[in-house]
């Protein structure tokens, strides 16, 4: 091994390592300026592919965040929809308490009518909302954009649900934006929730029953009835027949008729009250369906302006059932205003949720490519002495040169 | 008379010693040079009576320091750094195409796909509609924008891989020329030692564009080989490479070695190193990975988009048109050797499989195969058309015949040429075309979370009834050919319930949350034509894309990630590859210059010492001249 070494070469090689440590600082610098340690994909190809990642899922959540946004005020503006509905409702309940008073005359009861009629116009056009952006807050899952149709045809008239029955679910980060209005308004049970008492027009007397109620519902048939009252030597008898089976209830026929007094078979009873005629007649039906909210009213609306013979029973019996109708439909509305309001609960905590999240990808995307500022310094430190040294040991080395002894 | 003589001939050899170190200062700097030194020697003898006198210095030649391994090594060395730093300069510049954060590709791909997020709070709304193109337009333009970079990235390729053939050429034709003078010096005791220098530094060159092997040969002359065998250089006589578009794929180019007007293909591993061979390799294989990912990108995105979008109703009910222009089917270039003039094509049929790499379909006596270029993967089949890797081969003419040959390249058009089609908010397909009802009896506590199309089954719309049984799985009713078989074989048949799962039957997904009570029924069926102002179930399923295994496996939304993540993974390999080169190579370089080279400190000790014995020689001469003068003077008087 001979220790020469060539002079040019020997430059050559200085001024390379210079150039080297000059970049370096250069670069150390440009990351210090930029705060990012990765500042392309091949300074860490790994590091740089989690922070993208983490990125991504920081723009969807930011997206998320907007969506829940939105749903979130939708849900605030049903909210709000639902507790003027309760008050509507409300109101309607004292209107038929007071539609009630027997001292009322035809006029005060139209005028009850009327008042029922607007509040009627008003459920509606709530239950019709939309939200900012047009969508509706009732319609369910989805359908036209006028959910609740007044609608009057041949084939029967009243208030249609032409949204899309069906509650949407929450999702894992998402919430519904809106609400199934026909669970809200068009499914009440019809009178007690298992059968109608009703009267028909053609009854003359002043009979009149209670709303009624299940005693014991295995012994219910389901069978329709119906109470007929017949004047037996002066004094007026009923008798309940089973019309399914056509046949009499053992123990109710030919009974003399007591008013105020309960009469109880096959799992039910009810209370009869009132005088009634000879001919008069009570029909009990089992529950079909459900009603809806704007039937009841609707329903009230006509008991009020009915004009017979034996007009106040049947109001009586009208605005009683109409009553425990609207009642169920309260129960109703604030049973979705309770649903409405545990998702805005949801909708904060998923709000805090979400955000913790988004801050969490920007410290894990930040912990990936960013520099530790203490460290960068540090290292810029180093480079920078490097580079002095270097630059220290090229004057002094490459100045040194026999040919300046020589004279 | 000896003495003088003596004198004399030690004042001209010192004097050309002197010369000598003189050159060697002088080319102190000059690349290449090898200094020289000058050898000495005794001049003999002369037998006298009085013994055996010296007869002084005699110079015998001037030669130059040179090891032939080290110089070879170093030039070797040098030939694999040259290579690692062309490609990387290129690759280098390559990364800047692909950016990672928001200027990159990642964030316009996510940002498209989110927008749709705001589609789904207000499908009616048109701000959030227009965002949505425009955010697709952005990233459209984005992707044209990156294929555009690499095309002027290929043509400046390309131009490189010229200039440098065209150096590599000259180098040649220099090197011959040198070869001929040394040729000529033959027969004589010396060696033109400027001119071995000069033919080094040329090999030396040389090897910095290309790897070579070097052979001796006659006369001092030194024959050079190019991929392993090819004479580039023999004697006097110079051969030429040629670089040549590929005929099948005007992207690549290939190194032709020519020679008496045949020109043979060199294979691309063929070539070694030196700067050719890094920029061959970044054209053919770096860029054109690159620009197929990218391409791939482009075509899923697009087929997936467009699919998920004709699923989707507009705003007046109609079919959601194509949202992106749906990309061409990719044509095969039939080799120029190809007998028969049958043409062929590939179209996407599954944007999920797509493997980022060229294609070749090979007619074959009992069929076809195609060969996935980028791992060599070869699939025959009997005929086409054919799926393979979510491309459909087919022929577009008969004709072809045994032993065809076409290239395919699917994603090359892909990304330049991405538009978007749909210009109207309300041509938007954000609606879904079914609907779901839930039975008038169910219990309530199941929900239904989402529901939209993702195939484009011919039952899509056809009633379904799904009910639920006591043990929480649910039978369906009429269901269309091609369905999942039931989990459970009942009676009744039964699927398995997971709640928030999508339930994918007919075409559609549907996702259910709570807990099933028997009895509970929903029934899907065609939405009514009043409900798509109200719908936002296709943006649910253009947001469900987002998490489609598209990539090899990954999401469509991290897509950009497994090309920047290559391509950076690419570039550091490259850079350690460089540096690890780049360090071999200068200690060679080092080692050879540390023989050869010149050391001024050295050269002005020899300047000390050949001066002085110069001086001495001339005192020696003044006192040989002075005795004879004295001689004289005694002789005259």
């Amino acid at each position: 091994m001979s220790f020469r070494i060539a002079t040019a070469n020997q430059f050559d090689r200085t001024i390379d390592q210079l150039a080297t440590r000059q970049y370096d600082l250069a670069k150390q610098q440009e990351r210090i300026s930029t705060g990012k340690r990765v500042m392309k994909a091949s300074d860490d190809p790994v590091a740089a592919t989690l922070a993208e990642s983490a990125r991504n899922r920081m723009t969807r959540v930011q997206a998320d965040l907007r969506a829940l946004d939105a749903s979130r005020t939708s849900l605030q503006q049903a909210e709000s929809g639902l507790a003027e509905s309760g008050e509507l409702i409300q109101r309607v309940r004292d209107l038929l308490v007071s539609a009630g008073n027997p001292s009322f005359a035809d006029a005060e009861r139209e005028d009850v009518a009327r008042q029922l009629e607007g509040l009627r116009e008003q459920l509606l056009a709530v239950a019709n909302r939309t939200d900012n952006n047009d969508r509706t807050l009732f319609g369910g899952l989805g359908g036209a954009p006028t959910p609740f149709v007044d609608l009057y045809g041949p084939s029967g008239t009243g208030v249609q649900f032409e949204g899309q029955r069906g509650q949407p679910a929450a999702g894992n980060g998402t919430l519904p934006q809106s609400l199934d209005g026909d669970a809200i308004w068009m499914r009440i049970p019809q009178g007690n929730g298992s059968f109608t008492l009703s009267l028909p027009t053609s009854n003359t007397g002043g009979v009149n029953t209670s709303l009624g109620q299940v005693t014991d519902a295995t012994a219910l048939t389901g069978d329709d009835y119906r109470v007929d009252f017949a004047d037996v030597g002066g004094v007026i008898q009923y008798t309940i027949t089973n019309t399914t089976t056509g046949t009499p209830v053992a123990g109710h026929a030919g009974v003399p008729y007591e008013a105020g007094k309960t009469v109880a078979f096959d799992g039910l009873s009810f209370e009869m009250n009132g005088q009634p005629a000879a001919g008069d007649r009570i029909d009990l039906a089992p529950a079909t369906g459900t009603t809806d909210i704007f039937s009841v009213v609707q329903g009230a609306i006509d008991a009020l302006r009915y004009q017979g013979a034996g007009e106040s029973a049947l109001r009586t019996q009208a605005l009683g059932r109409a009553l425990t109708e609207v009642d169920a439909g309260h129960d109703r509305v604030l049973l979705a205003r309770g649903r409405a309001g545990e998702w805005l609960n949801r909708a904060d905590s998923m709000d805090l949720l979400m955000n913790n999240r988004s801050t969490d990808l920007e410290l894990e995307e930040s912990r990936l490519v960013d520099l530790d500022m203490v460290k960068g310094i540090s290292d810029f430190k180093n480079k920078e002495l490097a580079l002095n040294a270097g630059l220290q040991a090229y004057a002094t080395v490459q100045r040194m040169s026999l040919f300046d002894y020589i004279k | 008379m000896s003495s003088l003589n003596i004198a004399t001939r030690a004042l001209n050899t010192n004097l050309a010693a002197l010369q000598v170190i003189g050159h060697n200062i002088a080319n102190v700097n000059t690349p290449g040079y090898s200094r020289q030194t000058v050898v000495l020697s005794s001049a003999g003898y002369q037998f006298t009576g009085g013994g055996y006198f010296g007869k002084g210095v005699e110079m015998t030649t001037v030669e130059r320091a040179h090891n032939e391994y080290l110089t070879r090594e170093a030039r070797q060395t040098g030939s694999v750094a040259a290579a690692d730093a062309a490609r990387l300069a290129r690759l280098e510049q390559l990364e800047t195409v692909f950016p990672t954060g928001e200027k990159g590709l990642g964030t316009a791909l996510n940002d498209m796909l989110n927008a749709w997020t705001d589609l789904s709070s207000a499908p009616g709304n048109l701000t959030a509609r227009t965002v949505v193109i425009a955010r697709a337009d952005e990233f459209a333009s984005r992707l044209r924008d990156s294929a555009g970079q690499l095309d002027l990235m290929r043509n400046t390729t390309q131009q490189q891989v010229k200039s440098v053939t065209e150096d590599i050429n000259r180098i040649a034709q220099d090197l011959a020329k040198v070869n001929q003078r040394i040729i000529e010096t033959a027969g004589t005791a010396h060696t033109p030692n400027d001119l071995y220098d000069q033919r080094d530094q040329l090999l030396r060159q040389l090897s910095d564009k290309v790897q070579i092997s070097t052979v001796p040969g006659d006369a001092g002359s030194v024959n050079v080989f190019v991929a392993g065998s090819q004479p580039l250089v023999l004697g006097a006589q110079a051969a030429k490479l040629a670089a040549q578009t590929d005929p099948m794929d005007s992207s690549r180019i290939t190194i032709n070695f020519v020679q008496g007007g045949v020109s043979t293909a060199l294979a691309d591993g063929s070539l070694g190193g030196g700067e050719l061979a890094g920029v061959v390799r970044f054209l053919n294989d770096d860029l054109a990975a690159a620009a197929n990912q990218l391409g791939r990108i482009a075509l899923a995105t697009a087929n997936l988009v467009n699919q998920q979008h004709a699923l989707g109703l507009d705003l007046k009910g109609n079919p959601g048109q194509n949202f992106f222009v749906p990309p061409a089917a990719a044509k095969g270039l039939a080799s120029p050797a190809n007998g028969g003039t049958g043409q062929v094509s590939a179209v996407v049929s599954d944007p999920q499989a797509l493997i980022a790499s060229d294609y070749e379909l090979r007619v074959e006596a009992g069929g076809f195969s195609i060969v996935r270029l980028s791992d060599g993967n070869t699939t025959s089949v009997g005929a086409l058309p054919a799926e393979v890797d979510g491309l459909s081969f087919q022929v577009d003419a008969a004709g072809a015949v045994p032993g065809d040959r076409f290239r395919i390249r699917p994603f090359e058009a892909a990304a330049r040429n991405l538009q978007v089609a749909i210009d109207a908010p309300e041509q938007l397909a954000v609606a879904s075309p079914v609907m779901v009802t839930p039975g008038t009896g169910n219990s309530g506590s199941l929900s239904v979370e989402k529901l939209y199309a993702v195939d484009n089954s011919a039952n899509l719309t056809d009633p379904v009834t799904i009910t639920f049984n006591a043990d929480g799985s649910f039978s369906a009713t009429g269901l269309g050919p091609g369905n999942p078989p039931p989990d459970n074989a009942g009676p009744p048949p039964s699927y398995n319930f997971k709640p928030g799962q999508a339930i994918v039957l007919n075409g559609w997904s549907l996702t259910l949350r709570g807990n099933p009570t028997a009895g509970d029924s929903f029934s899907i069926g065609a939405s009514p034509s009043n409900a798509v102002a109200q719908s936002a179930g296709n943006a649910s399923g253009m947001l469900a894309l987002r998490d489609l295994a598209t990539f090899d496996g990954v999401p469509l939304s991290d897509g950009y990630v497994s090309l920047f993540s290559d391509l950076g993974t690419r570039v550091q390999g490259a850079q350690f590859a460089a540096d690890f080169s780049a360090g071999v190579a200068t200690a060679a370089e080092q080692a050879r210059s540390n023989v050869a080279g010149v050391n001024l400190d050295e050269e002005a000790a020899r300047l000390l010492q050949f001066q002085q014995a110069y001086q001495a020689s001339a005192k020696f001469l003044q006192i040989a001249q002075s005795t004879f003068d004295s001689l004289l003077q005694t002789v005259g008087r």
